[in-house]
């Protein structure tokens, strides 16, 4: 063989060799916990659990971690009379994920509440680097290798080859030594999470609220509006088509976020416009104004999306007076206008 | 990419970039830097206008002339403008300290007076970058404010510690330590910048590694000590690099080519 061919011949074999190599190191990591994938790994396992042990036609709080700290299912349980979960998780997760986690949980006669971050409308399925971040793929390939395994084979590859070497290098140590569990920072712990799955604990005096918000830039997808129509539509329609056929209703609310100048200007009122049309079109009751979900800042615990304790319960209230109208007659339960009169009062 | 792709058809192109931070010189930078524009505005532009016959003053009038029209193939905006003046400034100064040393017959050779221009020439280039990439006069002169320590000058304290000594030396000279902003790791940041300024100023480049085969139609590359030799090894070699460049496709945010600009 000449030098030339030889040439030619080492860059397949080299390229095959590396890919080889790299495909191999990250097959035995599926499924090795990385540390950093284990407070959503727990906190999706007890949202799980909650939900499968209550009986009957449930209310269920769909969205990120918007969610989780911004809206109290145990007062809309107690409020409605409606037995609530909480099943706000963490937005990077990216929509696919959120809707498919609450669909291996939502059974015929439920409702869902779906108070999506403005980001998740954002999210389309055919560029898989719109959704799949650092966040979904440590969490996917360290906690979830069955939905891994679901995913096109494509995306699979993609996937593989999208981790970042630092994680591979993290999830193969985790696959020779499973790291010990860190000390979890702040309220970033499930045993923050109340029996319907709301995180508490948020703005108390034992975690007080941080000095200054991740931000203190407009977020941009509502400050200057997301593309018309939005990425997400497909997915959503996808999963709004599911609930008709399983029998299970969808309403819609907005996600919470600090109020910023910026919100008050016209460019702001297009992406609520598009969204309120979208759920609109689909036949799906929205819940409240995208207005009455941008809070003042003090209202804040740590991010523009995170409320503090006592301000989710608030917000929750306010929602409740929308909410009631729209889930008909019978609601609330005559204990749930006792529970609501005292949520008031409180 | 250009001349490789232009040998696969039979093409041989002349040299075009010779590892443009080497230079000790903003002459010798524009020798090694973009070398086909350059050869073309000295031929078209420079020698036209007088170059270098017609006294001092015009010869600094046909570099500045020249650098602007430089400036402005590359961008019809201020910014560019900018720096096409920066770098005809620069040049007619460095001509003028070359012309003021041979006057006096000085030869300036020691190896600290190489280190020191090349090291002048690097940082003035870099300063005259920040106005060829700012979208506006506004971000230039800001980034470059700060450059020259306009807004204070501050460390990352996962860089270096503020209790160390050289952390305490440098707060004593006005520097002040803040956290990692932003989830941004400076140490590493750093790290990956000190490593790729290694190899742009001691890794020999494409062109010399090849020149056994004759990859341009000149031969202007300064030779260099190590060359490549094209075997199964260095074949396998670079397909595992061209393995890490289609996994970099995958994980990094889409950067579009900026020539498609010019």
């Amino acid at each position: 063989m000449n030098s030339s061919r030889a040439f030619l011949t080492g860059i397949p074999l080299g390229l095959l060799v590396a890919l080889a190599g790299y495909l191999a190191a990250f097959g035995v990591q599926v499924g090795a916990r990385t540390e950093e994938s284990r407070w959503t790994a727990q906190l999706l396992g007890r949202k799980a659990a909650i939900a499968r042990e209550l009986p009957g036609p449930r209310l269920l709080l769909v969205g990120g971690s918007g969610v989780l700290f911004g809206l109290s299912a145990e007062t809309l349980e107690a409020a409605t009379g409606l037995p609530s979960v909480n099943l706000g998780s963490h937005a990077a997760l990216g929509l696919r994920y959120v809707l498919h986690y609450v669909q291996g949980l939502a059974r015929r006669g439920d409702t869902l509440l779906l108070a999506l971050e403005y980001e998740l409308y954002n999210t389309g399925d055919r560029n898989l680097g719109d959704w799949a971040d650092a966040v979904f793929i440590d969490y996917v390939v360290a906690r979830d290798p069955p939905y891994l395994n679901e995913l096109p084979a494509w995306q699979h590859f993609e996937i593989a080859m999208r981790m970042p070497f630092r994680r591979l290098k993290r999830g193969l140590k985790a696959w020779r030594h499973p790291p010990p569990p860190n000390p979890a920072p702040g309220v970033y712990d499930v045993r923050y999470l109340n029996a319907r799955g709301d995180q508490t604990g948020q703005g108390t005096p034992e975690n007080p609220v941080r000095e200054g918000l991740d931000s203190d830039q407009p977020f941009p997808a509502l400050a200057y509006g997301l593309p018309d129509p939005a990425a997400a539509f497909p997915i959503l329609e996808e999963f709004l088509a599911w609930a008709r056929a399983a029998g299970i209703r969808v309403l819609a609310t907005w996600p919470n976020i600090a109020h910023h100048p910026a919100y008050d200007l016209p460019p702001a009122r297009r992406t609520p416009t598009m969204i309120g049309r979208f759920f609109k079109t689909h036949k799906v009751p929205v819940v409240g104004s995208a207005e009455e979900a941008i809070r003042p800042v003090a209202e804040f615990y740590d991010t523009r999306y995170h409320l503090t304790q006592s301000a989710a319960r608030e917000r929750t209230l306010r929602l409740v007076e929308h909410l009631l109208p729209i889930l008909g007659p019978g609601h609330p339960s005559e204990e749930g206008r006792a529970g609501f009169d005292a949520e008031t009062r409180k | 990419m250009a001349i490789g792709l232009a040998r696969l058809f039979g093409v041989r192109f002349p040299h075009n970039f010779d590892s443009p931070y080497r230079a000790g010189s903003i002459g010798e930078f524009w020798q090694r830097w973009h070398v086909s524009l350059t050869r073309f505005l000295r031929d078209y532009v420079y020698i036209p206008l007088g170059g270098n016959r017609k006294g001092v003053r015009r010869q600094a009038v046909n570099v500045m002339v020249t650098f602007l029209l430089s400036g402005l193939w590359h961008g019809a905006g201020w910014t560019f403008v900018i720096w096409g003046a920066l770098h005809g400034v620069y040049l007619v100064i460095s001509t003028g300290w070359r012309r003021w040393l041979a006057r006096r017959r000085w030869t300036l050779n020691h190896r600290a007076y190489r280190g020191a221009c090349f090291a002048m020439t690097f940082v003035l280039v870099l300063l005259a970058w920040v106005f060829f990439r700012a979208p506006d006069l506004q971000v230039a002169t800001r980034v470059t404010t700060s450059m020259l320590g306009g807004h204070g000058l501050t460390l990352s304290a996962g860089t270096i510690s503020p209790d160390g000594l050289p952390g305490r030396l440098l707060q004593a000279l006005g520097c002040s330590f803040v956290d990692d902003v932003g989830g941004i790791d400076h140490t590493g940041s750093l790290r990956f910048v000190g490593i790729l300024l290694l190899a742009v100023w001691f890794l020999p480049n494409t062109q010399q590694l090849l020149r056994d085969y004759d990859p341009l139609v000149d031969s202007a590359i300064r030779p260099g000590r190590w060359r490549l030799r094209l075997n199964l090894l260095t074949g396998a070699a670079i397909g595992a690099l061209f393995f890490l460049v289609i996994r970099h496709h995958f994980a990094a945010a889409p950067s579009p080519f900026l020539y498609f600009n010019f």
